[in-house]
């Protein structure tokens, strides 16, 4: 007999014959919409500033990855053909998983995002290829010039006045003024005031609310315009520092000087109010297929003009396909097996675009100084210096300052002029003063050094959006402002004995710091599409660290401290992401207790860090305990000695739990299938737990080498494209030196790791250690074969994992050992490694929000966590850890603090009843970081808000715009978060305060 | 071990739950010790599974899947999906069932404790205790039927600088009491239902007669005292008793009392609990009111008696 196909047989065998047919009709279509619609041919051209048109030259192959199937496309000369078979070294192979994936790409339906996220699709080469083919499919699809309808109103933005914004809750009145921790403000709570007593931070808050943010050109098509005519980039030390000072100097030069009405400061981080940032030399094209859809897109659109859209797609973006740090590298090392992997998203994330900006500048030494004086430094040495890449390099100083006052004194005319615009009318006369004041101050810092808090504040604000023209605006950071604004505050204050003047002065400061607040606000880094869906709700992270003790090991507690507070609690904002160091010996516990009752008022601000931790993780690493003093955050909570240590602390997102996947499939990755990893031998065939710890660890070591590679590899792109003169000008070292801080100029220069989801590994190794080897009570292949089902079929085997084995965070002795013998021989290996700076790597243990990003991406886990639930944030027990604060609280603290110099995050969810007394509230809150610190722990963070409250706000975003949250180190807005981030904090447990 | 070492290490009693992390039961970040076994056997008892001394099964039926596993571990066949173990004699209280029971749907109520184990495991959370002003509850069941016990315990706390407060239902032997337990403990709080005697006989089960002269007792050592009165809706609420208990107080030159309202969650928790346990007849399964606690506090109040928070 013969057994006929089903027709369902019949019409796969079809399809699959006809597959190739149906990708080059697809291909071909879009080769005839490029040639016979109208305006749409434009799109295949770039625009040199001279006017002149640049065709683009391209050329994709779309296969299946048996290579069974392929057909490509080749763009030339302003057209587009196609042709079956592959072609020798395009610039992008897009590789499909078989032929319905195929036919599915080519659908015009299809979301290849989701796609790339599912694995179905993967794609080898250049990025920026692949960004400006999908945009030109959208050209097609959407026609030319759509997208740029206005914005529907958003319903998380309040409507109406900024005098109906509402005004938050004011703390308690400091029962116990501490001594030593003020001087001159009247009471450091400032409690008999709220927002309204701050009109001008009411108006900024409520511009900040009511704004959304659009992507500004302006930095992107001058250094474009830098580029095209300034001739070959070189790329030897020194040099490539100096084209890069050209370029910023260009940049700044026709950056517009913008002063909006009540600004107190001057100057803008973008030309736009709210801008986004767009650095195509770091990735930038990333954004390229969405400038038509931008506007409209679900999650965080942007705003973007239709002239904006075409200066970036014909003026900009076409000019740096080659040219970003990843192609650079990927070019230079013949597409490196480790960026290969970063692009399938579930291992980890190589994030050196990022890192280079994690750091913050040397204020005290720079504001003491003055640039003229820098300046003048780097000039003798020039003189002094005997090799040609040391004199070009201290020529690179000389020019980045100088673009820095160049735009000073810029800022300082458009003061003026705007002075001189207001009519003679004594109404404007408060303003006038205020902006002929702005313009003395522009004239003389930052060049000279300041002498007063307004021209401390000023100088600072004017380098940092000079320090955003040069790299990436993701966490350069303010450090530790109440110590360096301190002594300006205290010579303000010191000719004032009216207890009234007194008061209007701390006044003015917590105008003055409320304003560099919400000044930070008026940019934000640039998240394509599918960042929102991975990621989402970060801002640029530019930390602010208060308190602790100075480098003489004094308290450091000041005037400026309260004061920022105060603007902190008035706030509310995501960013600058706020830390809070607290030193149990130094620090008063009014002002840890302060810090509790913020975090109730704000509800997840500031972040609190132990300096008995983190002090000596940093000593560990080779810190001398001057510089481990002065740490401040950076970014999310990386330590970073402030102004002297380049520690690219963001650079790396690992996911731990990927060296577990390949463990249990000998080296392949279930979401990739492909053999990537060393065969560790099948699990059905481990007789005991070292086995599998063995399979493990290789795993782990052999992709964290893969990282260590591709890290480095991307190191050496950054000494050869991106050198950062001007951060190396405001830095300790690199003057010394006469090294860019991308070549080891700075004092240290470690780089910083993220490592993700231990608590998930550590409770599938327990799981697996008691129940499969000790016990014996489940066998490795059911297990396996439950796994692989995502435990469809056997709920007796969840059951068991999720209720009869031990969980990180309830005390038991077996997660207790793991997760400490894990951690030992993460530090182990990475501290052994050496990063193109010459520094170690160090092991940290937040997940900012990565544990959503892999969790989504990954299997189920021997814990019982099923398959796409996001991971465990930070380091952190699991929700379904049932065990009482008090328990994982101690859990965490007795983890080695010097095992983990990249620092932790330790999230908690509070959630006060409505009838609890706000002063018993704020002693609890107290009592638990102290015992926390007591035992050891190094940084804790809380939200304070109840999952009820945050269900509500995922139904009602009109009602809760500024619930501020803290997802694994970061402050974001809820309701800007995507769902899946949503309920990952919804579902953290909630333990309640009486 | 020198054998005084041994033979304290040799003595147990039946603990059924530490609760740590309590913001109840006394001041501050505490922890809580339930001990098994209580003379008394209120209607309303609200932890039932610590009324017997011996261990029991408790079981959540929601959770059970009739798998059956527990079948096949019991050792003496008596075990079953939905049935309660302990009502058989032949039970061992082994809690093999329970280990078997893959679905979680067991508890085995009551696991023996040694002092040095306690106070270590009590000990940890110590850096909370000092912290927030809180330390360590004995709770129950009954502490004081373990006097010794208890005693040693709250001694090794107290050398760790850790408060230790009693929770009793004020039904003890005094001289027992006195010598063990009294000299360690910090403060006591001290429950009184009823002060008449024959509603506290029908309610408890036994005459209150050597509670209230236990209470004379320690109002005169001068020990940190609270008596706190369990709102019990229809059997303590009535304004005849709670007018009595404060003359009572007052009588004893005490200044304050509190009150304990009502909590009905404890009614599901007796369902899976052994015979004893669920016959308890007392079914009232609403919160009071706020109107109602202030009437009562109200009535206290009026004989001059404070009502502590």
């Amino acid at each position: 007999m013969i057994a006929l196909p089903t027709i369902d047989e019949a019409t796969t065998w079809m399809l699959d014959q006809t597959t190739g047919a149906m990708a080059l009709a697809a291909l071909e279509v879009m080769a005839l919409g490029l040639r016979f619609k109208p305006g749409v041919r434009q799109h295949l051209y770039g625009v040199r500033p001279d006017g002149t048109e640049v065709a683009f030259k391209g050329s994709y192959v779309f296969t299946t990855r048996d290579s069974t199937l392929a057909v490509h496309a080749v763009f030339a000369h302003g057209h587009m053909r196609v042709g079956r078979g592959g072609l020798e070294r395009p610039n992008v192979t897009v590789r499909l998983r078989d032929k319905a994936s195929l036919r599915k790409f080519f659908d015009p339906r299809t979301d290849p995002l989701t796609m790339l996220l599912d694995n179905e699709m993967s794609f080898d080469g250049n990025l920026a290829y692949l960004a400006r083919f999908d945009h030109l499919s959208k050209v097609l699809k959407l026609g030319h010039g759509s997208g740029t309808e206005p914005l529907p109103p958003d319903p998380t933005h309040p409507p109406g006045r900024w005098e109906d914004l509402p005004v938050p809750p004011t703390g308690e009145a400091c029962a116990d003024p501490p001594a030593g921790e003020m001087t001159h403000v009247p009471e450091p709570h400032f409690a008999a005031h709220t927002l309204d007593d701050w009109p001008r931070l009411k108006r900024l808050l409520w511009s900040h609310r009511t704004r959304t943010a659009e992507l500004d050109p302006e930095r992107a098509l001058s250094l474009t315009e830098f580029k095209l005519t300034a001739g070959d980039r070189p790329t030897a030390r020194g040099h490539s520092a100096l084209y890069q000072a050209k370029g910023l100097h260009y940049v700044l030069a026709q950056k517009k000087a913008i002063i909006h009405d009540d600004d107190v400061l001057a100057g803008t981080t973008t030309s736009k109010r709210v801008g986004v940032h767009l650095y195509p030399d770091l990735g930038a094209t990333a954004i390229w297929p969405e400038l038509l859809t931008v506007q409209a897109r679900e999650l965080n659109p942007y705003q973007l003009s239709a002239a904006d859209a075409d200066t970036l797609n014909r003026r900009v973006f076409p000019f740096w396909m080659e040219d970003d740090i990843r192609e650079w590298t990927r070019t230079a090392a013949s597409n490196p097996l480790p960026m290969r992997l970063d692009e399938r998203f579930v291992l980890y994330f190589l994030w050196k675009n990022f890192a280079i900006s994690h750091t913050m500048a040397d204020w005290p030494t720079v504001l003491a100084r003055g640039l003229d004086h820098i300046h003048a430094e780097a000039r003798g040495r020039e003189k002094d210096a005997e090799a040609t890449d040391q004199r070009t390099f201290y020529r690179a100083l000389q020019v980045s300052i100088e673009a820095v006052l160049n735009y000073a004194r810029r800022l300082a005319e458009h003061a003026d002029h705007l002075a001189a615009r207001l009519k003679n009318d004594p109404a404007n006369d408060p303003r006038r003063l205020e902006l002929r004041e702005m313009a003395r101050i522009c004239r003389k810092v930052p060049a000279a050094p300041p002498e007063t808090l307004h021209e401390a504040v000023q100088a600072i604000w004017i380098i940092f959006v000079c320090l955003h023209q040069e790299s990436f605006n993701a966490a350069i950071c303010f450090g530790r402002l109440d110590v360096v604004l301190e002594p300006y505050w205290k010579k303000d204050l010191a000719s004032i004995s009216d207890p009234a003047a007194k008061r209007r002065a701390a006044h003015r400061a917590v105008e003055l710091c409320g304003a560099l607040m919400l000044k930070a606000t008026d940019h934000l880094p640039l998240v394509p599409d599918i960042g929102n869906r991975l990621f989402g709700g970060s801002s640029s992270d530019q930390v602010i660290t208060l308190g602790g003790v100075h480098a003489d090991g004094t308290n450091a507690v000041s005037d400026m401290t309260w004061i920022f507070l105060k603007a902190v609690e008035m706030l509310r904002l995501r960013d600058p992401n706020m830390n809070a160091r607290y030193n149990p010996e130094k620090n008063s516990e009014t002002y840890l207790r302060r810090l509790c009752e913020l975090n109730l008022l704000t509800r997840a601000t500031p972040s609190i860090h132990n300096d008995d931790a983190v002090i000596p993780a940093l000593v560990e690493q080779g810190f001398a305990e001057t510089h481990a003093r002065d740490w401040s955050a950076t970014g999310c909570v990386e330590p970073t000695s402030a102004g002297r240590h380049f520690g690219h602390t963001g650079c790396i997102m690992f996911n731990l739990v990927a060296p577990l996947e390949m463990a249990l499939h000998d080296g392949v990755h279930p979401l990739l299938d492909e053999q990537i990893g060393p065969r560790t031998g099948n699990p059905r065939s481990f007789t005991s737990f070292d086995d599998l710890w063995e399979a493990y660890l290789t795993q782990f070591r052999w992709l964290f080498d893969q990282v260590v590679e591709g890290n480095n590899l991307l190191g050496r792109t950054h000494q050869a494209i991106h050198p950062t003169p001007l951060l190396s000008a405001v830095f300790s070292g690199p003057m010394e030196k006469g090294l860019d801080v991308v070549d080891g100029g700075a004092e240290y220069n470690t780089t910083g790791t993220a490592l993700v989801s231990l608590t998930d590994v550590v409770d599938s190794l327990a799981a697996m250690k008691r129940l499969v080897f000790d016990r014996g009570e489940l066998d490795m292949d059911t297990l396996l074969s439950a796994l692989e089902v995502d435990f469809v079929g056997y709920d007796s085997v969840h059951r068991a994992v999720t209720r009869k084995a031990p969980k990180f965070g309830t005390g038991d002795p077996l997660t207790n050992d793991i997760a400490h013998r894990l951690m030992d021989a993460f530090y182990d290996h990475l501290t052994s490694q050496r990063n193109t700076r010459g520094g170690q790597y160090l092991p940290g243990y937040w997940s900012m929000s990565n544990h959503v990003a892999f969790g989504i991406l990954s299997g189920p886990l021997p814990s019982g966590r099923r398959r796409g639930e996001p991971f465990t944030p930070g380091l952190t027990p699991s929700p379904t850890a049932e065990a009482p604060l008090t328990t994982q609280i101690r859990t965490v603290a007795e983890l080695d603090a010097l095992k983990m110099p990249n620092n932790i995050a330790f999230n908690i969810k509070l959630a006060p009843g409505a009838s609890d007394q706000y002063q018993q509230v704020v002693d609890r809150m107290t009592a638990y970081v102290q015992a926390y610190t007591d035992l050891g722990g190094m940084q804790i963070q809380f939200n304070v808000v109840s999952s009820q409250t945050l269900r509500d706000a995922m139904k009602n975003p009109g009602s809760y715009g500024d619930l501020l949250v803290r997802i694994s180190g970061y402050n974001a807005y809820f309701v800007e978060l995507n769902a899946d981030m949503q309920r990952e904090l919804i579902d953290r447990m909630e333990h309640s305060l009486t | 071990m020198s054998t005084t070492a041994a033979r304290t290490r040799r003595r147990q009693v039946l603990i059924a739950d530490v609760k740590r992390n309590s913001l109840d039961d006394g001041p501050g970040i505490r922890s809580v010790v339930f001990f098994k076994g209580c003379p008394l056997r209120c209607s309303w008892c609200q932890n039932p599974e610590t009324l017997s001394t011996r261990a029991e099964v408790q079981r959540s039926p929601e959770l059970c899947t009739r798998c059956e596993s527990c079948i096949t571990a019991c050792p003496t066949h008596v075990a079953r999906p939905g049935t309660d173990v302990q009502d058989a004699t032949r039970c061992q209280r082994c809690g093999r069932c329970v280990d078997a029971c893959p679905s979680g749907a067991r508890r085995l109520v009551g696991t023996p404790a040694y002092v040095e184990d306690l106070a270590h495991l009590l000990a940890l959370d110590a850096p909370f205790y000092r912290r927030s002003g809180g330390g360590v509850t004995l709770s129950g069941g009954e502490p004081t039927l373990h006097a010794g016990f208890a005693g040693r315990l709250a001694a090794r706390l107290a050398e760790a600088q850790i408060p230790v407060l009693l929770e009793t239902c004020g039904l003890f032997g005094w001289t027992s009491f006195e010598r063990h337990l009294l000299p360690h403990v910090t403060t006591i709080y001290f429950d009184l239902k009823l002060a008449d005697d024959q509603r506290h006989r029908e309610a408890t089960g036994h005459s209150n007669r050597r509670i209230l002269s236990n209470l004379r007792r320690l109002v005169d050592t001068g020990s940190e005292l609270l008596v706190r009165v369990p709102l019990v809706p229809d059997i303590t609420d009535d304004a005849e008793n709670l007018t009595a208990i404060a003359r009572h107080v007052r009588s004893l030159g005490l200044a304050r009392l509190a009150l304990l309202p009502y909590n009905p969650l404890w009614i599901p928790k007796r369902q899976g609990l052994a015979a004893g346990a669920r016959a308890l007849p007392y079914s009232h399964d609403r919160w009071l009111s706020d109107q109602d606690v202030a009437r009562c506090a109200d009535l206290v109040r009026g004989e001059g008696i404070e009502v502590s928070p």
